[in-house]
């Protein structure tokens, strides 16, 4: 009887294990059925025949750890493709060594469009700094953007600061004496930080936080005298009165927000600086045209869907278009990837 | 009083009962089972908190970080394979005890202690949150290293019985610490150009390695000297203990859960950092610190009372604040806003039923964990009667999951496999495999916020004794590392004195 109930138990540990963790099992056995069923129906059927895709879930690569903007914009999006596809679409997080994991991982799978990566403008930067061996632009296809973010910057309302006029000439008196915080060295953040002072004619120090959390207790806390974020996580903070906003990184006042429809944008002020962040997703190189088109109008469906209409409003993201189709989004690469380059020589990241 | 009659009663409806009581259960089985943490379990749930209303999926979110807080302790009382990392303190004194033959025991104290701490941090974190979360912000770059530094300095209490060599393992796990992309200036260390590297070494794979691996190892090898038909442990005891036995113990559960709360409320530090603190905290404390490690049951009450106790604590500042007090709360806090909510100041005061229900979810939760998972776990117990052959077999298949569950790699696989065999070697020759994780755990925190603040200060190091909070926690490191120590000089000369009398 003992003996019966140690086996149920193990039964129920061992299924528990497959139920809870299907994404564990899935890649493993992939690669090998994925070239065979890749390669035979098309050297069966070259053209004329429309091709039938997808036949099998399709995995979705997402370069961060579970939880972030990221990856429930991309779970989320996931989702509404599915109705369009036919076929599920499974999320995988890889986000170790700064998305060059998720990166690597989308680069070894077959370029059969059974693996679709999930990028921001940090897969640019990883480029740009040539800290994979994989050159991206190079070797992945856009699908399209999706979305982009706001990022503004304000300070603790303790601070001295009253607006962003008063901020640049105490920076511009006192270099480097301001501190700004960010997530990830190296990365977007720094990027923003650093070229926003670039283009202010100012100069501020740096100070990487391993998240979110950590770094908005640094601001409120008073250990960093100014505060860098996109809306979704900037906004509660500035409607609990805990954040004065001074400037938002954009072209034009953003009106569509109540609290923020004051804050003057940073080219208002003569700062030509208005980088965010921006998500979109990407394919391997060398995907059959067929079934790229398939897996484009099943994204861009997903795109016009209520269903992401809602998501969008809801994480804010809606505040400046992001929609870039899959041409121009390839195109909107270079331009980025050049700007990531000479900010980073300044910056003494790259040589 | 308006309101917590409304939260009650939106509370106590079935469904939301059953939501409870399935979502600690998903959330223990998840917490057992190593490499599935209390994120994941969280995310895996989030799908079926789309179509509820606000309440019920916060309560089922609740309910699964709750449960996964306690689960972790059963696979490392029965298996020594630390489910969560919270749970790693758990092994010390849980792992002893079972193999004891006081398995029931060992369980029974672990969910008592956690559904104590869940219960403690709850209350504090409904009649003060706002006055708490406050402390959140107290902690800056200097109070993180000095905080760091109170875990490191566990060291000499955790490893009493050699402290030299359990200092050498800990500065290993530390320099182990180091490999990687670095935090502040993204720099490669040690990463040779593999890939897999850059992340750094993933202490889970490490713990389930050092930990479960190697135990398997270890028995393996003496089997190999017996008739392996004979059953390790045919003695399993599913007693459990009284509660009146257990009432005489007070004191550590007090003490674990205000240490669990405070360390949650921390947006760096979570359950693992506050049971470990707590674990050197008991020993330090107590008259008879040389039982430590055999199976004691303070040994098992300390680090889950202050693991579940984090849980409550981690709520305060993602609910009053918005800045999530661990990352399982940062899961949570996602969680809400795909639900419509928006954690904050805001929240607090348009929404006062969800901070009600959220207490009432958890109060439900550890209650139903004092009454039902004492039994129910105790049932995991018999797992312990099963022949060692099949039971290694079933740890290492774990082990295996567990690890490449992580992040779908088997690196993290080869990895716990390496850490196995150091893990044996380590044990053979009494260092300290915990004292290398705790290095390994802390080593980035410790780092991390020793470099910041020296930005911070423009290159100073004056911050950490002129901040007040950062000198006084720097006082409790020196009295935590030092006091074992001078205890045991202490002994020696009295135990020297008393030889040469007679």
């Amino acid at each position: 009887m003992k003996k019966i109930l140690a086996l149920v138990f193990i039964f129920v540990m061992v299924f528990t294990m497959v139920g809870c963790a299907p994404k564990a099992e899935a890649p493993a056995p992939a690669p090998a059925k994925e070239s065979a069923q890749a390669s035979a129906p098309e050297q069966a059927a070259p053209e004329a025949k429309k091709v039938d895709f997808p036949k099998r879930p399709i995995e979705m690569v997402i370069p961060f750890g579970t939880g972030g903007a990221s990856d429930i914009f991309a779970r989320g999006y996931a989702q509404i493709v599915e109705k369009y596809l036919g076929k599920p679409l499974t999320a995988v997080n890889k986000g170790g060594a700064g998305t060059i994991e998720g990166l690597t991982y989308a680069y070894g799978a077959p370029a059969d469009g059974y693996t679709v990566l999930e990028i921001t403008p940090s897969l640019l930067i990883v480029e740009a700094q040539g800290k994979s061996s994989i050159k991206f632009r190079s070797e992945f296809e856009p699908i399209m953007r999706v979305q982009s973010d706001v990022v503004s910057i304000g300070v603790s309302v303790n601070s001295q600061f009253q607006n962003i006029d008063e901020l640049i000439e105490y920076a511009k008196a006192n270099p480097k004496k301001l501190k700004i915080g960010g997530l990830s060295p190296g990365g977007l953040d720094d990027y923003i930080a650093n070229g926003f002072a670039l283009a202010a004619g100012i100069e501020w120090t740096y100070v990487p936080y391993k998240s979110g959390s950590e770094l908005k207790a640094a601001v409120l806390g008073g250990e960093l005298d100014v505060y860098q974020d996109k809306l979704i996580s900037f906004l509660p903070l500035v409607e609990s009165g805990d954040v004065r906003p001074l400037v938002v990184l954009n072209d034009k006042k953003l009106d569509s927000v109540e609290v923020l429809k004051d804050v003057p944008s940073s080219v208002e002020k003569g700062i030509d600086f208005t980088q965010g962040s921006w998500r979109g997703f990407v394919i391997k190189k060398g995907v059959p045209e067929e079934v790229k088109k398939i897996i484009i109008e099943a994204f861009e469906e997903a795109y016009k869907d209520q269903a992401y209409k809602e998501m969008e409003a809801r994480e804010m993201t809606n505040v400046r278009e992001g929609y870039l189709n899959s041409e121009d989004f390839g195109k909107a690469w270079d331009k980025e990837f050049d700007s990531y380059v000479e900010i980073f020589k300044l910056m003494g990241v790259i040589k | 009083m308006n309101i917590i009659i409304q939260s009650l009663s939106q509370i106590i409806m079935p469904f939301n009962l059953m939501l409870i009581t399935l979502g600690t259960l998903f959330g223990m089985v998840c917490g057992a089972l190593p490499g599935l943490s209390s994120s994941m379990a969280i995310i895996l749930c989030l799908p079926f908190t789309y179509s509820m209303d606000p309440v019920s999926g916060v309560l089922l979110l609740v309910s699964v970080y709750v449960g996964g807080a306690t689960g972790g302790s059963i696979s490392a009382i029965l298996l020594k394979t630390p489910g969560t990392p919270e749970a790693v303190a758990t092994t010390f004194d849980g792992y002893p005890m079972s193999q004891r033959g006081d398995a029931g025991l060992a369980l029974g104290l672990a969910v008592s202690a956690s559904s104590f701490g869940t219960i403690f941090s709850a209350i504090c974190m409904v009649i003060s949150a706002p006055l708490l979360a406050v402390l959140a912000l107290k902690f800056q770059s200097a109070e993180y290293f000095a905080l760091g530094l109170v875990g490191l300095s566990c060291i000499t209490s955790i490893g009493s019985k050699n402290q030299m060599k359990a200092i050498l393992s800990v500065l290993l796990g530390l320099m182990f610490s180091t490999i990687g992309i670095d935090s502040i200036n993204g720099i490669e260390r040690f990463a040779f150009k593999q890939p897999f590297l850059l992340n750094g070494i993933n202490y889970i794979s490490v713990m389930i390695g050092a930990f479960a691996i190697a135990e398997v190892y270890r028995n393996v090898e003496e089997l190999s000297h017996r008739d392996t038909s004979t059953v390790t442990n045919s003695k399993v005891s599913l007693v459990i203990m009284k509660f009146s036995e257990m009432l005489k113990m007070w004191k550590t559960f007090i003490k674990s859960a205000i240490i669990g709360t405070v360390i949650g409320i921390i947006p760096a530090a979570g359950g693992s950092i506050a049971s470990l603190i707590s674990y050197g905290e008991a020993v330090r404390s107590s008259d008879t610190p040389e039982e430590f490690g055999k199976g004691i049951p303070e040994g098992i009450i300390a680090p889950e009372s202050a693991n579940n106790a984090a849980v409550g604590g981690s709520m305060v500042p993602t609910m009053v604040l918005g800045i999530p007090g661990s990352p399982v709360a940062a899961v949570i806090m996602a969680a809400f806003m795909i639900l419509g909510l928006r954690p904050g100041p805001l929240l607090i005061r348009d929404q006062p039923i969800l901070l009600n229900a959220i207490f009432f979810g958890m109060l439900i939760a550890a209650l139903l964990l004092f009454v039902g998972g004492r039994f129910v776990t105790r049932e995991f117990a018999r797992i312990l009667k099963l022949p060692y052959p099949l039971l290694g077999t079933l740890i290492a298949t774990l082990g295996v999951v567990g690890a490449y569950s992580l992040k779908n790699s088997f690196y993290d696989v080869a990895i716990m496999f390496i850490f196995g065999f150091i893990g044996y070697y380590f044990e053979k020759f009494k260092y300290s495999s915990s004292a290398f994780i705790l290095g390994l755990i802390l080593g980035e925190l410790v780092e991390n916020s020793l470099r910041k603040q020296i930005i911070i200060g423009n290159g100073s190091w004056s911050g950490f004794v002129e901040r007040p909070l950062s000198l006084f926690i720097l006082m409790v490191a020196a009295i935590t590392f030092l006091s074992p120590i001078i205890s045991k000089y202490k002994k020696n000369k009295k135990a020297k004195t008393e030889k040469s009398t007679h």
